[in-house]
């Protein structure tokens, strides 16, 4: 299957820097990717502090600096964050639903394949083992699997760590940016933490 | 996911710094006016099956632990929490730094960073920290967190007139043309 380019068409006006970098992707040649990145940071930091530029970037990556850091294990032991509160997403698989919705392939020839990446559910990295059981579970069920976690590991499970519901299901999805279109109030900020916790 | 005791040691996160600090904001943009940026994961696989062969190009820049990366929880609190409390910690920024301790101690005058007390400068960071714990974030921890060296070309700071000798090269490779194309048709 052949993607048909001839109906597309694309507003393309990228500055010299950025077609000098799609270049080197295209012709394979190797480029300092992180220096890339980091670059790009630092000028949107500096367009936040001097023109109130709104859109933080790399957020995924940001997030993995932090955990590898080892902040998620410092907040963890201070319990200052719950995993509500982390305001936790994933970002949307691009695979061939996207080629389908960029009408770049005929709805007919998309196929879902068994191999499909699916959305993390990874729930957060507050929690190394979360334990399989919730405050819904019935108590004689929650105690058994207490008690029988001590005996095998010696290691107790506090009240606090089980959590209210079980988690299942997808991360949410953020809005893109396109479709993003006024930024939130403090209303909508302070709602929002309050249903999440 | 590697163990938090070997990163460490890469990752410039708490080290270098006294073990409290609370940075206070640096931009005049609350936490809920910012947006952010969350990178889509890439199934290379699904993309292939339909005729978007990317995955050698992706192959050849090292980026497949990158892209595996991609796929897991993003922080919306806390990055936004570390956005607005950073700021750039440049050899300008190091400098300056300096320059503030001879106003308030006039004797350091000449000294070496070291002599006044402060740590050496190595690299370029941006500072932060969460609920008074500095947070660094540097070339080399994104180059840990992506397992990928930081090396190969970089270009940056072209200007866009169009006498540059990079435009002919560039619209060759895009366009096979080196005439600027506006539309793909």
């Amino acid at each position: 299957m052949r993607i048909s380019y001839q109906k597309v068409v694309v507003e393309i006006n990228p500055s010299l820097d950025h077609r000098v970098f799609l270049h080197f992707f295209l012709t394979k040649q190797k480029e300092n990717v992180p220096k890339y990145i980091f670059r790009h940071m630092i000028k949107t930091l500096k367009e936040s502090q001097t023109i109130k530029r709104t859109w933080i970037p790399y957020g995924r990556l940001i997030s993995e600096i932090l955990h590898q850091g080892g902040i998620l294990n410092a907040l963890k032991e201070v319990n200052y964050f719950t995993d509500a509160q982390l305001g936790i997403v994933t970002g949307k698989i691009i695979n061939g639903s996207t080629l389908k919705h960029m009408k770049l392939i005929k709805k007919e020839d998309y196929k879902v394949l068994s191999t499909d990446l699916k959305e993390s559910t990874i729930l957060s990295n507050l929690m190394d083992d979360f334990p399989p059981i919730c405050k819904k579970d019935p108590i004689e069920v929650q105690v058994m699997y207490m008690v029988d976690h001590f005996e095998r590991t010696d290691q107790t499970i506090k009240i606090s760590d089980i959590p209210e519901t079980m988690y299942a299901g997808a991360l949410p999805i953020p809005k893109s940016r396109k479709s993003k279109k006024r930024a939130m109030t403090e209303a909508e900020y302070v709602e929002g933490a309050l249903e999440q916790a | 996911m590697a163990s938090s005791s070997s990163i460490q040691e890469i990752v410039p996160s708490t080290q270098e710094a006294s073990a409290y600090e609370m940075t206070g904001r640096t931009m005049s943009l609350e936490e809920w006016e910012l947006n952010m940026q969350v990178e889509n994961p890439v199934d290379f696989i699904s993309l292939a099956y339909h005729g978007c062969e990317l995955r050698d190009i992706y192959q050849a820049q090292d980026l497949e632990d990158y892209f595996g990366m991609l796929n897991g929880p993003t922080y919306l609190s806390l990055v936004r929490h570390f956005w607005v409390r950073a700021q750039v910690y440049d050899r300008k920024a190091s400098q300056m730094e300096m320059e503030e301790k001879v106003l308030i101690d006039p004797s350091l005058q000449g000294k070496t960073r070291e002599e006044m007390g402060l740590e050496p400068f190595r690299c370029t960071k941006i500072r932060s920290s969460i609920m008074g714990i500095p947070v660094y974030i540097s070339e080399a921890s994104i180059t840990w967190v992506i397992r990928r060296a930081s090396e190969g070309k970089f270009v940056n700071g072209l200007d866009n007139n169009k006498t540059s000798p990079w435009n002919d090269i560039v619209n060759k490779t895009m366009f096979n043309s080196t005439k600027k194309e506006s539309t793909v048709s």
